[in-house]
């Protein structure tokens, strides 16, 4: 599943720690994450969107 | 998050560094458990004779060993599995599952080849080899990723 994690991340001048800090994940699941080698849980996903305050279907995306 | 996090700059690079604060008091408290319960091993009946013969009873401080070792297994590994994020979590059951494949074949592979092994322990054998599986699915997708 494709995702624009990096791109909203790179947006906001964050770090893949500091990104993985505000989640409370690791770096390595921000990486594995925005490489696409890692789908996250929904719990997750919702995280995601509520820090970026957009809907997770402007995050994540099945179809391209 | 309070609103106030939120609008910190580096507040989650300080919340990673509280993040590995806890996981290195975690590391250091495995190391800490290893020693004491190696150091207490050395007073202690080996494991191996904790089943007593028929008859007899089992020696108390070897179970007490026994039992103190998993208990404090079992709460630190209860302690590393809410530390770790999912990710992490399902890297560790991958590993896992890889390491319980490889003891299954070993296990067979030991059956079969019976005496002619060069090993006074097969069974250690196998568990040598599960564990080594385990570390290296672990270190392979930590690298990978």
């Amino acid at each position: 599943m494709k995702n624009r994690l990096k791109v909203l991340r790179a947006e906001r001048n964050w770090s893949q720690a500091e990104l993985a800090g505000r989640l409370d994940v690791s770096r390595q699941a921000v990486n594995a994450i925005e490489t696409g080698k890692y789908d996250p849980s929904l719990p997750l996903a919702f995280r995601i969107a509520r820090l970026f305050a957009m809907p997770i279907e402007e995050i994540f995306d099945d179809q391209r | 998050m309070t609103n106030d996090d939120a609008r910190d700059p580096s507040w989650g690079e300080r919340n990673v560094v509280r993040r590995n604060r806890r996981r290195w008091a975690l590391a250091g408290a495995g190391v800490a458990a290893s020693i004491a319960f190696g150091l207490a091993g050395q007073y202690v009946t080996p494991v191996g004779s904790l089943i007593a013969p028929a008859g007899e009873a089992a020696d108390a401080g070897s179970l007490l060993w026994a039992v103190g070792l998993l208990a404090a297994a079992a709460i630190l590994f209860r302690l590393i599995w809410r530390e770790i994020d999912e990710v992490q979590r399902r890297r560790l059951v991958n590993a896992a599952a890889i390491a319980g494949i490889a003891s299954m074949v070993l296990l067979l592979l030991a059956q079969a080849a019976g005496q002619m092994l060069p090993f006074a322990e097969p069974m250690m054998a196998v568990f040598a080899g599960a564990a080594a599986a385990l570390i290296a699915a672990i270190i392979f997708q930590r690298i990978s990723s």
